[in-house]
């Protein structure tokens, strides 16, 4: 920030408008994004059904891929292709290149045709099909699971109940007990669950009804609403303070896409999102129910990584380490449970810059220790 | 009634007259009204009351008297002044329901109240915002002031910037988590969701009344391949052999 005359060193007038031009400039040459690519880390279709993509990464590291097979599952909130921003921030890069077999499931774009599809079809069939496809590729008997956000849920839950197929279970910034945010002291987190909680059900069904599904622009006006200060912030002061910095703009601009490009949710889960774990925390009592039987998540029997963002406030930190608590009831103790905390945000986790130092590494050195 | 030809033969008559009498009259200019105007309004309004009364003879308006001063029936005009009449005057001007052009318009306007509940709802919530954002500048302020003793040097850009952050941020949580704001977006939640729904109830009605596929009917299909496709998983996982 350069210091004029001014007593509170606010840039120059002159020099700010000189700022702003450029960084119009710059916007408009992106053709409204068009111009801004992201998740470009080269990758093969290897199998699909309906709008339901399964790819395989080409390898980068030397010789062949000594650790997974590992798939990649993000939820239906948001997409997959936040672990591939850009290179210099993608956990999907620095996975493959500490050797890992990997994989990745996109969802796609749901539309009214798929508004029936419930958790039972994510976390069930279309998710042991694609388990099924990981390992008629790799040649391995299990999979490493790496569920995030809301594709943690379906991860856990298919690991609960397919302990034959899964080798390992990593799960990143993942709601487990949805009503933990009340022992959290810090105000700006957990209101996402404040406000669903306040919702009765039949207006959260008929919020869902209304379209079909959960319309993803909505969720996407939900989160910027989470912290208007913030979001104000961002796009003024914030995004002028980048004018000069193409490096830096062009991150922005690539989250800013990542951000844009909010599926709608499948009505039929987005109820059991919405109302059976928000709002009745069904899964944390032992009554979520996926193909008609409730889910029993101390029967993950696999090695568990559980890696959070201290500073996440859409999925505070006490939500996701729920799962501690509930694998420590079962026999063994839980003994292959370990933590990773990362000192970042919810997206943070994947495309900061000191989760690049962290994370991928990490989740290397638990994937060679499961064996 | 013995003399049903005579009546609408009179009924024709005055209805004539009446409309000759109508549209004779001068277009209202704004000046004191002349006594030929006049004559030709009260002629209209004589008109009129001849056509009601034989309207009423010829429906049974008596025994409807004779029933404790009931209007008379569907072509008694008394009838069409009342709340239900009101539905068969409608009806019978713009036919039934399915072929009424109108219909549409009039439940447009029928949605005010929603629209009106909408927009009330959004202002709560703006008002409970405004509120918080008020008290975001207030705190921030306050704090700014009584961080700066006599003599410091004033704070630059981006100190204050993450001040203000901070500020605003923790003052907005806490608003965002009050009751006042909770119920607010509850309300707009609601009352946006009935709008919605009445438009679609609208719309639905207009593509049944065209034979296009309703939102329902696409919502129906969509549930029954989402069943079959359910029924195939499981034949197909189905051992050989086994019914």
């Amino acid at each position: 920030m350069s210091a004029g005359a001014d007593p509170f060193g606010m840039p120059d007038p002159r020099a700010m408008t000189e700022r702003l031009m450029a960084l119009g400039r710059r916007l408009a040459a992106t053709r409204g994004g068009a111009t801004i690519e992201i998740a470009t880390t080269p990758k093969d279709e290897i199998w699909r059904d309906g709008k339901i993509r399964l790819y395989r990464y080409h390898p980068v590291a030397e010789g062949i891929p000594s650790l997974g097979p590992m798939l990649i599952l993000h939820g239906l909130v948001g997409r997959q292709s936040v672990t591939d921003l850009e290179p210099r921030r993608s956990l999907v890069l620095r996975l493959l290149e500490a050797g890992v077999e990997l994989f990745v499931v996109d969802w796609g774009n749901p539309g009214r045709a798929e508004q029936c599809n419930d958790f039972t079809d994510y976390a069930e069939f279309y998710l042991g099909d694609a388990i099924a496809a990981v390992r008629a590729a790799s040649g391995a008997a299990k999979v490493v699971l790496f569920g995030i956000c809301e594709g943690g849920v379906f991860a856990a839950c298919h690991a609960a109940r397919h302990p034959e197929t899964v080798r390992g279970l990593a799960l990143a910034v993942t709601p487990i007990d949805f009503h933990a945010d009340k022992l959290d002291p810090e105000p700006g987190r957990g209101l996402l669950n404040v406000w669903i909680r306040s919702l009765p059900a039949d207006l959260l069904t008929d919020l869902i009804d209304e379209r079909g599904n959960l319309s993803g622009q909505l969720t996407g006006e939900l989160f910027q609403q989470l912290a208007p200060a913030r979001t104000l912030a961002k796009y003024t002061s914030g995004l002028a303070a980048l004018a000069e910095d193409t490096e830096a703009l062009d991150t922005f601009l690539r989250m800013e896409k990542w951000l844009a490009d909010r599926p709608d949710h499948p009505g039929a889960a987005a109820k059991e999102w919405l109302i059976g774990l928000y709002l009745e925390n069904r899964l944390v009592r032992g009554e979520f129910r996926i193909a008609g039987e409730p889910v029993d998540l101390a029967a993950i029997a696999c090695p568990v990584l559980n890696i959070f963002g201290a500073e996440d406030h859409i999925i505070p930190p006490l939500c996701s380490r729920a799962l501690g608590a509930i694998l420590a009831s079962r026999d063994d103790g839980g003994r292959d449970y370990q933590e990773l905390e990362v000192p970042t945000g919810h997206a943070g986790v994947f495309v900061s810059r000191r989760a690049q130092a962290m994370v991928g590494p990490a989740v290397a050195r638990w994937l060679a220790r499961i064996g | 009634m013995s003399d049903h030809g005579t009546a609408d033969q009179e009924l024709f008559q005055i209805w004539l007259a009446s409309s000759r009498t109508f549209f004779a009259a001068e277009p209202m200019t704004g000046q004191p009204m002349t006594d030929s105007l006049k004559e030709r309004c009260e002629g209209l309004f004589a008109a009129w009351n001849r056509f009601a009364r034989v309207c009423a003879e010829a429906s049974g308006g008596a025994q409807g008297e004779a029933q404790g001063g009931a209007t008379g029936g569907p072509f008694d005009p008394a009838g069409w002044l009342d709340a239900a009449g009101g539905d068969d005057l409608w009806r019978w001007f713009g036919g039934e329901a399915g072929a009424d052009p109108w219909r549409e318009q009039r439940d447009a306007l029928t949605a005010s109240p929603q629209w009106l509940a909408y927009t009330a709802a959004l202002e709560r919530t703006r008002a409970v915002m405004s509120a918080a954002w008020l008290n975001a500048f207030k705190r921030f302020t306050e704090e700014l002031a009584q961080d700066r003793k006599p003599g410091d040097a004033l704070p630059d850009w981006e100190a204050i910037q993450a001040h203000w952050q901070k500020a605003a941020g923790a003052e907005l949580a806490a608003a965002q988590r009050g009751e006042d704001f909770l119920a607010a977006q509850r309300d707009l939640i609601r009352a946006r969701l009935d709008c919605s729904a009445l438009l679609r109830g609208r719309i639905e009605r207009i593509a049944g009344m065209l034979g296009l596929p309703t939102r329902a009917e696409l919502d129906d299909l969509h549930q029954t391949v989402h069943g079959l496709k359910r029924e195939l998983r499981a034949l197909r996982a189905r051992p050989e052999g086994k019914e």
